[in-house]
Parts: C-alpha cells; structure tokens; sequence
C-alpha cells in the first residue's frame, strides 16, 4: 500500500472521526437562534461572572464527545480500527526511520526465519505473520529511492556447539562460506520478492550474529541516508534468553547495538522490534536421539534413547499424552512406547527403543563395506511445530573393526599366556555366543581380534587392514616394521604398547622414542615393582577425568572403585616424560592414569598423538606377569575395552547432526577418491572438494540448512572414464532443539514477571526503541467473537454508549437543577 | 376607531374586577372613595354636556337658557370632583416591546393593565390620568372621571411607539409635579432602569405625598430563561449583541434576576411604594383581582 494512503488512513480517518463532534460543535455554532432581547443586563452580568468556566466547560465536553465518538468509532469498527492502528504503529515505525524525509532510506531487515517460526496457530504460523509485516513494510517505502537490506537467521553462520552464539573472528571468516547470499541493498522489487518467497529456514536462532551483520549493513551505510533497523523474531525464550541482562551475552547484545544506536540516532531513528510469536503455545518435540553403542558391528544390538519433551507457556501449560513410534529406511511404522503422559516444561527421562541384530543386520552385498542405516523416530500426532515432531538417526553398521594384537610372550598356558585374557574381552562379541541353534549370538563389541607373534609382522606388507594394533610385551621391533607402523599411525589409526619384562626399554627408546620424536609417548626406564606375585600390588587414580577411556569410571562411587579399589599392579616401569626438546606442543602427551606408589605418582597410562592417529602406553604387562589385574572385578575388561572403543571410535559412522551444523569427515588414505558429491533430502546433488586443516584431509559440507538425510558419495574412476561408487555414507540432519522451546521469553520473577518487552528494555538499558507485536488484527476468531480481544472491544463499545448516555442525562439534569 | 380602543376593554377582564372596590391605601385628603358615590355628584362645578331630558329626571338640572333657545328641554351633566386620583404611568420604552412566543408583548400586557384600572377607577366615580414614557414623558392625560378622558386615554396608549431607553427617575420627577394633588401613582414597567433612578424617582413622588404602586412586569422567559440551544441575543435601548449557550448561563442569569427583583422590593418598601411583580403569562383579570383584593385588605 502506499505511503500516502497509508497515512491518510493511518491519521486522517482517526483524525476525521474525532473532528466529528468538534465540526459539529463549529456548524452548531453557526446555527443559532436570534432573539430580541430586554433583559440584557442581567444577561451580561451573569455572562461575564461565568464567561471562564463556562469556555472550559464548553472545552472539556467537547473532548470528551470527541473521546466518546472515537470510542464507539473503536468499538463498532474494531477490525478496521485495528488495521488503521497498525497503519498508524507501522506509520509510526517508519515515520522513526524518517520516511518522511527526502533523504534516500536504507532499511536493514533482520528476518527471523528459525524453525521455531513455523509455529502455527489457528493455520497461520508466526513466520507467515512477521513476513506480512515485512511486506508491508517495503509496500510503505519510496521505489526508485529506498533499498532494504535483509538479514535473514539463515544466512547467518551457526558455529558449532556454540549455540549460535560466540562467534570468533575465526567462525567470522568461515561465516563467509556458509552465508547464501548477501541480501544487501535490494531495490524495492527485489527485496519484496526475496521477503514473498521466504519460507521458515529451520536454522536456531542465532540473533546475536544475525544483529551483527545488521551492524555491519548499517555502518556500511552512507552518512547522507537516512537508516533503520527492523527485527522480526518470535522472541522465544530458545533463541532470546542469552541476550537478556542477566543473559550470557548481554554485553556482546548490548554493545552491537550500540554501535547500531549510534548510526541509527544520526538519521534520528530507533530500532523497532516486531514480535511475531504467540502467547499460549505448547510443542510437544523429540529433542534428541542418541545411539548408546560407539560403533554398531553386524549382529549387534542398538540401544537408541529417545527424548521427547513437552514446552508450553502461558495457557498452554498441560500435560499432553504421546506415543512414539519408528521406522529404518523408511519401512513400515513401529510403535515402540506405551502412551507417555508428559509434564510441561521438564526434563523427561530418555525412551529407550532396542534394535536387534536383525533390524540392523547387513545384507549379503554390505558385508564387505557396511551399510547405514535411518532410524526415524517420530511421534504419533503432529502438533503446532511439526519440525520436531520426527527426528533421524543414521547409524553405519560395519561388518566387523579388525585389530591386530601381537602377542610378545605366548604360552600353552592361558594363564601365563600374555595376551589371552586381553583378545577374549577385546572379541567377547566375536561369535563366542553362538545359540543352540546355529545361530549367531549377539555381539556386544563390532571388535574381530586378530593374534600374531612378533616375527610374523615383518611379512605384513601393511598395517592398514586393521584399525587397531596392539604390541603386548613385544622385545623390539623391525626397523621396516616400524616403518610400517609409523604409516600407519599417521593415517590415523590407534597403536596400544603395553609394557613387560621380555621389553628392550632401550632399543624402545632408541627406536620407538626417537628422543620423543617417534611412536613411543614417553622414555622408559628401568622398571619398578617387586615381580614376585605374592608382593604388594599398587591401586590405579584416574588423572584425566575427563577422558573418554576414563570417564566411564567417573559417574559414581561405585564405578570409581571398580578403577581404583584393586591393588593389583605389583610392577610397572618407570617412564620419563617428554620435557625441553624432547617435547612438542604440537604432539602434548596426556597422562590419562597413575600408579598410586608410596614413593609417589608413577605414570601408568600415557597416550600421545602421532600423524593422524594416537598411541597409548601402558606401563605393565597385559598378561598377568606384571599384575594380577584380570584376576579383580572385571577392571581390565572395561578398561581395554574402552581403550579400544576409543581408538576405534572414528569407525563410528552414526550422525545426528542439527540443522545449519557442518558435516566433517577426516579422509584416511583409504577414503581419498577423485570425486565426492552430496545429496540433500530435497534430491538436489552437488559436488564437494575436499579441503586441509593442519595436514589432514578434510571432506566438509556446510549445506545443512533443510532436516532429512543426506548422502556423501566418494566415486572412483573406473574404466572408460567413468565414476564407480567408492564408499558412501548418510548424515542425519534435524532441527536444532534448542528451537523446540517455544516458551516465550520472560523475565522478572513470579511477583513481578516481565513481559517480551520489558525484557528489551531492561537488556538494551538507554537505547531507545519501539516495540510492536502482532496484534488480533490477523486473527479471524476477532470477527467471530472467539477471540479475547472481542471483550475488549466490547467493553470500550459499552463504555462509548455508556458515556454518550451519562452526558447526555448530566446535561439534563443541570437543566433541571435549577427548577 | 372605536373598535381599537374598545379592544383594550376586555368584557372578560372588567367583569372579574367590576365587583371589586378600589380603594387608596392610604387616606387621601379625609374622603374614602369606592363603596360609596361621591357626595357631591351633582353639585360638581364643572359641566361636561348636555342630554336630552327624559321623563324621571331631576329638573333642577333642566337648562332653561338652552329651552329658551331650542324650545327642547336639556338636562346639563357636570363632572363629578372626587377625593381620589389616579395617574397611571406606562412604560413605552423599546425593553416594553419584548414578548415570548404567544404571549403578549409587555407593552400590550401594560395597556390591558392601564385600561383596566382607568376604567375601573372611573367607573367608581374616581379621576383617572396616564402618563407615557420612555426617557421622558408623553402624551399625560391628567385624571379625570369622564368618558372622554378614558378614551383619549386609551387613543394615547394606542398610538404611542417604543422605541427608547427608559429613564424612570425623570419620568416620576415630572409625574410627581403633573399630578398635582395627592394622586394614586400606578406605575406599570419593566424596570430596566438603574435602580438608583427608580429610587430617585420614587424619593420625589413620596416628597409630594402621592401614594405609589409599581407593577413589575416581565415575560414569562424573562423570569424563567428557559432557551435550550445555543442563541445570539440581540440587544434592545442600546445593549451589544451576546451570543451564548443559555443552557450554560441560566443558573447565573436566574441569580441576577431575583437579586434585581429583591433590590427593586427593597427600593419600592423604602419609598412606602407597593411592589408587585407581574409575569405576562398570568391572567390580566387574576393579577388586578389579587392585587385589588391586597389593597383592600390594607384599608383600615
């Protein structure tokens, strides 16, 4: 609509309606009765005694006939009193971005189009709401003078586990690849084009980035324009809260807009936030799903946890039933809880959903190379935010992770063997578990142990058929061997070196340490300990908490006793960190266990990375000849386990990732291929190049701004010159939960809460702005008295009628007083 | 002719007074005058006319030069002399013009008023004269009980035009000094005079012993402001223009009015002048008939 049109409407029909009682008051006073008069003496006298009140009575009863009549105008015609209410707040608005000045208006748009937005109520969804704005916005503005920049959430990089939120100037510099497009300074047509044809982009709310670039379109403005800054946003409390004062990025909120202020107070205007969203909302949402097992080998079992929660605000706050089901790969629908009565706003326990070895099992042409999988979950009724009601997983089931164990002192006797107890809890899932029938049993690890002697691995050609080695009290090793393992390593894979007496600690140092500068993390020395088995054994304390091989010890007491309680290390051998030149920052090395001696801590567990891959030593046997750990509470099963989980875990093939969040993969030698592509959910597929981080090949797509699965193909020449598939593998892209959360943003506390405004106003402190919500206007249940602002209008109607009747009868009455 | 004057005799208005008894409020020169007929009639020293003789008349009043003339027989009528004068003084200022609706102009209601007590008092045997005014007086007819006073009486009343402001002080100086002896001054106006002036005025009618009534008369609306909409007064003896909501006013109007009639009551009581004030809607007949009925009370 046009400017004009808008503020004749927008002022001149208020204005003309409440000229109506003072145009009548004007005619009246043209139409009165001339009359002959003799007793004007008295007539003069009483007129000039009440001349003053009389003016102000007359005054006042005008104002109020003008209020009353605005009134009644208001309440009769509340529809169209609305629209021309918001003619006016969107006249004012503009009229702040100095619309009514000649100078050229640059209008910066900050369009939110999170997944939260796709919220709908009552079929319109509050995206659809601020983008009618918008439109209206840029129907009001001049064409051939005025340009709109957009800044839309999507455009906007969402650095990852950082929420969207901190930004570095690094995640700035990658920003550039993930940006679309840059929308700035779009004439008329084109952004209103751009603004009908956006759709809700299912990024998170990322507003502090997206207000950044809105600093910089506006900064990059010319003095001699005028500029305004326009926010459209749900303002849920997901996306806001971080901004609020009392938020984790208040200071970052509130110093970008003061740089915003400061160009937007030259052209004498004010930032105007738009809110778009809906009191009263509720979203029942799949939140996340995990898969339990690192690496999912053929014949295994999953366990998926499942969690779902309930977000509601405002009148929607109740409890709401929901059942769960789903499918692999699109198959038919499963249910897979009983109905789940769900609290508002509270953190449920995780859903459990079990997959067996048979919905997960390879087919015969995926044994070789794997397969994923696409587990979909989903709940059984779509509600108001449909995004989150279903949620993927891809998990690659391998046929099997091969690793290489090499047995330094092997015996008859399983007991004095040195790594017997070592490949059965490393293979416990290696199809010991046969039933009765022939079938396979379940495995519980994807490991296939693989045992050889020392002198059988100079005829290996390579070490890159296994994903991990294992060297168990190993004398020394061949140079060519060597060689091969350093390759290896490199690539990327995992070498575990556990310490004994048949060790050559110095030939390991002089090979293997290569004064810290080869596999070996640290320098060994003489060993410690009394090797006599009935001697005092030492206790194990964890250094590294945090580290995946150790936090599985870490949740409780009980399962730190199982790390820490057995005395069970009776040698060990003493070892030297790397120090001075011998140390390298590039290559730290992490002391992940202790031996708690009475002389003092002596390292037991140290890993270290070399190339792409890492290396950890242990500094006792793997046997029993140094320890009678395997004789315990099942320490070592875990432990070893976990150890091999760990350096395996890049085998791990299940994504999850959310919306807007980059896929990486490292490409190992084995995964480099002339040509990769990718293919989003839409179908649409396009190429990929490779890329190198501090000398690793990387594989990265940031395209993932749609839900749904995508598929990366790495295709090798073949014959004729044309591409046969490599490998191939599916990422799972959902919504970022954070975007489930559609309470709105509030603060204050129960006594004394704030509404989405106050919150503004008390983050942005002095910088002034305006604040507009979308009102019942687009709400149809207006007209059908549904809505609540029906009762508003009919209150002021009944108080229009109310006031015309009582000063009509007060006039009456002072007639009669008198009498 | 005849017919403008009689029209100031209403039948129904001297009906309802013609039973009643004017009488002087206060005792002019020893002779009571109403119930009774002058002593004096036929003894009057001044002739009106003459008539011709029919059989009952007294012949003592048979005028023998004019039958020695006209060989007819005449009966010579004289004027009665009386005790008891009135001089009915009339407001014909332009404030006497104002009427409301239906209601007759105050001037009209004065002229009824007048007619009425002249014929009344000379029905009774009594002088009666007029006096007009406005700044000044007009056309005085000094009182007198015959026939053809009355009539010039009511032809002066008739022809005269309001046209002026009204100074009532002068006008009653100079009824006090035609009125010559003790005289029954009736005076019939609005009053929109300074009061000072009344006062004045009335000082010297009591100075010369007169005894004085006023008659306040007003329009109905003048006593009741009754105006509902937004209307421009056009001033009348001079005054500007207002244009006002009456509604707004007629609290503080109505207060001017009855702080105005009381002064005027206080002014007529310190002068021993009666004081009634007239509304024009109020029948002529009930008015005079309340008023006469007062003064009769008062006699003794």
């Amino acid at each position: 609509m046009p400017t004009w049109l808008i503020w004749t409407l927008g002022l001149g029909v208020p204005l003309a309606a409440a000229a109506v009682p003072v145009v009548i008051h004007l005619i009246n006073l043209t139409r009165y009765r001339r009359v002959e008069w003799a007793a004007m003496e008295f007539l003069l006298n009483a007129y000039k005694r009440t001349r003053k009140r009389m003016q102000l009575e007359s005054i006042i009863m005008l104002m109020l006939r003008v209020l009353a009549v605005i009134l009644l105008a208001a309440a009769l015609f509340p529809m169209g009193c609305e629209r021309i209410r918001d003619w006016a707040q969107d006249s004012a608005g503009l009229g702040r971005l100095n619309l009514s000045t000649d100078a050229p208006l640059h209008l910066v748009l900050v369009l939110d189009d999170s997944a939260s937005m796709a919220y709908a109520n009552e079929g319109q969804t509050a995206f659809e709401r601020g983008r009618q704005y918008a439109l209206t916005l840029v129907e009001s503005m001049r064409p051939g003078r005025d340009r709109v920049s957009i800044v839309r959430l999507s455009d906007v990089y969402v650095p990852p586990r950082a929420g969207g939120v901190a930004v570095t100037d690094e995640e700035a510099q990658k920003s550039t690849r993930r940006r679309v497009s840059q929308l700035a300074a779009l004439d008329l047509d084109a952004a209103r084009d751009n603004i009908a044809a956006s759709t809700v982009a299912a990024v998170d709310t990322n507003v502090l980035g997206a207000m950044r670039e809105a600093a910089r379109a506006i900064e990059g403005t010319p003095d001699q324009d005028a500029v305004g800054l326009v926010v459209i946003s749900d303002f849920l409390e997901s996306g806001w809260k971080e901004l609020r004062k009392d938020g984790a990025v208040h200071k970052d909120f509130r110093d970008v807009m003061t740089r915003i202020n400061e160009r937007l107070a030259r052209a004498r205007t004010t930032p105007v936030f738009f809110d778009a969203g809906f009191d009263n909302t509720q979203n029942i949402a799949i939140t996340r799903v995990e898969c339990l097992e690192r690496v999912i080998g053929n014949g295994m079992e999953a366990r998926i946890l499942v969690h779902v929660q309930n977000f509601a605000s405002g009148a929607g706050g109740e409890s709401k039933p929901v059942r769960l089901k789903y499918r692999i790969d699109g198959g038919s629908e499963r249910p897979f809880s009983g109905v789940l009565n769900l609290p508002p706003n509270r953190v449920n326990d995780p859903v459990e959903l079990r997959l067996s070895a048979r919905d997960l099992a390879l087919k015969p042409d995926e044994e070789k190379s794997g397969a994923s999988r696409n587990i979909e979950v989903f709940t059984d009724e779509a509600d108001a935010l449909k995004a989150d009601n279903s949620r993927s997983l891809v998990v690659h089931v391998v046929p099997n992770i091969p690793i290489l164990v090499v047995n330094g002192v092997p015996h008859a006797n399983p007991a004095l063997d040195e790594t017997f107890y070592l490949e059965t809890a490393l293979g416990i899932s290696s199809g010991r578990g046969d039933d009765d029938r022939g079938q396979p049993g379940t495995r519980i690890t994807p490991n296939r142990v693989i045992s050889m002697r020392p002198e059988q691995l100079t005829a290996l050609e390579s070490f890159l058929d296994y994903r991990l080695v294992i060297l168990c009290n190993v004398a020394a090793l061949s140079e060519g061997t060597i060689t091969k393992l350093e390759e290896f390593v490199s690539a990327g894979y995992g070498l575990v070196v556990f310490d004994g007496d048949q060790l050559d600690f110095q030939r390991w140092n002089q090979d293997l340490y290569k004064k810290g500068a080869g596999l070996l993390p640290v320098k060994l020395r003489d060993p410690g300990g009394n090797s006599d088995p009935s001697a005092q054994g030492y206790e194990l304390s964890p250094v590294a908490a945090a580290h995946p091989v150790v936090r599985l010890f870490m949740d409780t007491a009980e399962d730190r006793a199982i790390l820490t309680t057995p005395k069970a290390v009776r040698n060990w051998r003493n070892v030297e960190i790397p120090t001075g030149a011998e140390a390298d920052p590039m290559r730290p090395v992490e002391v992940l266990l202790n031996l708690n001696f009475s002389a003092g801590p002596v390292p037991f567990m140290v890993e270290r990375p070399f190339g792409r891959g890492r290396v950890v030593y242990v500094a006792t046997t793997a046997g029993e000849r140094w320890n009678s750990l395997w004789q315990g509470e099942g320490l070592p099963l875990f432990l070893y386990l976990e150890l091999a989980h760990y350096l395996t875990g890049n085998e791990a093939r299940y994504s999850n990732l959310a919306v807007g969040e980059p896929w990486r993969r490292v490409l190992r030698t084995a995964d480099l291929a002339p040509r990769y592509t990718v293919r989003d959910p839409a179908g649409t597929q396009s190429e990929l190049l490779p890329t190198a981080e501090e000398g690793l090949k990387l594989l990265e797509y940031a395209g993932t701004a749609i839900p749904g699965v995508y598929t990366v193909t790495a295709l090798d020449r073949a014959e004729g010159g044309d591409y046969r598939r490599k490998w191939q593998e599916r990422v799972a892209v959902n919504l970022e939960a954070r975007e489930s959360n559609v309470v709105r943003l509030a603060g204050g506390d129960s006594e004394t809460p704030k509404d989405v405004e106050a919150v503004l106003k008390d983050a942005l402190e002095n910088i002034p702005f305006t604040f507009q919500r979308a009102g019942t206007e687009l709400s149809k249940g207006a007209l059908a008295g549904g809505d609540t602002g029906a009762g508003l209008w009919m209150y002021l109607a009944a108080f229009g009628v109310a006031f015309l009747l009582m000063e009509t009868l007060w006039s009456a009455v002072i007639s009669k007083a008198e009498d | 002719m005849a017919e403008t004057y009689q029209k100031y005799l209403d039948p129904a208005v001297l009906n309802e007074i013609r039973h009643l008894e004017v009488t002087a409020r206060n005792v002019v020169e020893g002779f009571i005058s109403g119930l009774h007929k002058s002593p004096y009639k036929g003894f009057s020293v001044e002739f009106a006319q003459h008539r011709e003789y029919v059989p009952g008349d007294d012949l003592r009043y048979l005028d023998w030069k004019a039958f020695a003339k006209s060989d007819k027989y005449y009966i010579k009528e004289y004027e009665e002399e009386t005790n008891f004068r009135a001089v009915i003084v009339l407001d014909t200022s332009e404030s006497m013009r104002y009427k409301s609706g239906e209601n007759l102009s105050k001037l009209d209601y004065g002229r009824y008023m007048a007619a009425s007590l002249a014929y009344l008092i000379q029905r009774q045997s009594d002088a009666a004269g007029l006096g007009l005014f406005d700044q000044k007086l007009y056309d005085f007819v000094p009182p007198a009980t015959s026939h053809a006073s009355l009539m010039r009486m009511l032809a002066s009343m008739h022809e005269r035009k309001p046209e002026k402001k009204t100074d009532i002080g002068e006008v009653l100086t100079d009824v006090a000094q035609r009125a010559g002896r003790r005289s029954l001054v009736i005076l019939v106006s609005d009053l929109f005079d300074r009061l000072d002036n009344l006062r004045k005025g009335l000082e010297h009618v009591s100075a010369r012993k007169h005894d004085v009534i006023v008659f306040n008369l007003m329009d109905h609306q003048e006593r009741e402001f009754t105006f509902d909409r937004l209307t421009q007064f056009l001033g009348m003896e001079g005054y500007p223009d207002l244009l006002v909501d009456p509604r707004a006013l007629r609290k503080a109007y109505l207060e001017e009015v009855a702080t105005f009639t009381a002064e005027a009551r206080r002014v007529c009581l310190r002068s021993r002048a009666d004081f009634t004030p007239i509304d024009t809607q109020t029948p002529l007949g009930v008015v005079l008939q309340a008023y006469l009925a007062k003064r009769m009370g008062r006699r003794g």
